[in-house]
């Protein structure tokens, strides 16, 4: 499934705000981001929905067991 | 008009009927048309729970128990939608396939005992939708009386703490094939993951939430009150291993939170 972002702008606009995003990849349609060290939930909050508006459909973090 | 007149008005208008099934799910919206329906007509109302693979194990339990603490009859209807490939196939129009079906094996028990009118706890704010389920409803002319007097969902709250149901501020529940993204099939085992996955959040104390499954990828979405504990790293691991546990290969939580189905 494609995207109209790339991983390039996703860690780019992390890296806009000061957070550091490691790793960014598509999963069935779904963006999943990997961030060293993961921010606060209140700003993965507010990069998810700049994300959104920038056009990714799902973003989201990857959970680690 | 206040509650009272509006619950006064629907009333007055249910007694015109002499028999009534309402389709009933255990969330607030049925269960306060269920009320309704049993306040105008005592017994010769019936709630009448549709059992699938769509439905959550714990939605069929909380029916039980609502419709015990409203007095009504209540029985169960067993069906599958899984045997209808148009259901399956999950397009745009999924819903309209499994409401047909529904409101098909409603309207048999409707007829075995006699009633004139099979009701569904629609409410005017799934009006504002993408809701092809409604189309199958009207189709089959099902009553809707809280759609017909434009009661909102808040509305339907209020109607239920006014009723004195315990339901009234029970978060929506919603089909579990609504947590596949159209155009990925609709199975057994994708369904019994997606109800595993979420009574892990249910377990962990979150009250809104949805695992969508995307072709065994979990994306959680909780409530934005709710973001920060799920984050919590005490508990964050756990909840995933579990979720892994009930069939996923990728556990995910999505940034934005939890957005109804149609809203995405």
């Amino acid at each position: 499934m494609t995207s109209p972002l790339t991983k390039d702008q996703i860690i780019n606009h992390c890296a806009s705000r000061s957070v550091a995003c490691v790793d960014a990849f598509l999963d069935t349609g779904v963006w999943v981001l990997k961030f060293e060290p993961v921010p606060p939930p209140a700003v993965l909050h507010r990069i998810g929905l700049e994300l959104k508006e920038l056009g990714a459909r799902w973003i989201t973090v990857e959970v680690l067991s | 008009m206040n509650v009272e007149e509006q619950i006064a008005a629907i009333t007055a208008e249910m007694r015109a009927h002499s028999r009534i099934v309402v389709a009933f799910s255990g969330g607030v919206d049925s269960a306060v048309v269920a009320a309704l329906a049993f306040r105008a007509i005592g017994e010769n109302a019936r709630a009448v729970t549709a059992v699938s693979a769509t439905l959550a194990g714990r939605e069929l339990e909380e029916a039980v128990l609502i419709a015990s603490e409203i007095g009504i009859p209540h029985e169960t209807m067993r069906f599958s939608e899984l045997d209808n490939p148009k259901f399956t196939e999950n397009t745009s129009s999924r819903c309209f396939f499994c409401q047909s079906m529904r409101f098909d094996h409603l309207r048999v028990i409707a007829d075995r005992v006699g009633a004139d009118v099979l009701a569904s706890g629609t409410n005017a704010d799934d009006i504002g939708d993408d809701r092809p389920g409604l189309a199958a409803m009207e189709e089959r002319g099902i009553y809707q009386p809280l759609l017909k007097h434009n009661i909102s969902k808040a509305g339907v709250r209020d109607f239920a703490q006014f009723l004195g149901l315990s339901v009234w501020d029970k978060p929506a529940a919603a089909c579990l094939s609504s947590r596949i993204p159209h155009g990925q099939e609709v199975t057994y085992d994708r369904l019994k993951r997606i109800e595993l996955a979420e009574e892990v959040l249910h377990g962990y104390g979150f009250r809104h939430y949805r695992v969508r499954d995307h072709e065994g990828l979990a994306r959680i979405e909780v409530a934005l009150e709710e973001l920060e504990r799920v984050f919590d790293p005490a508990i964050l691991p756990a909840i995933s291993r579990e979720i892994k546990s009930a069939g996923f290969r990728r556990v995910a939580v999505d940034l934005c939170g939890y957005r109804a189905a149609g809203r995405q």
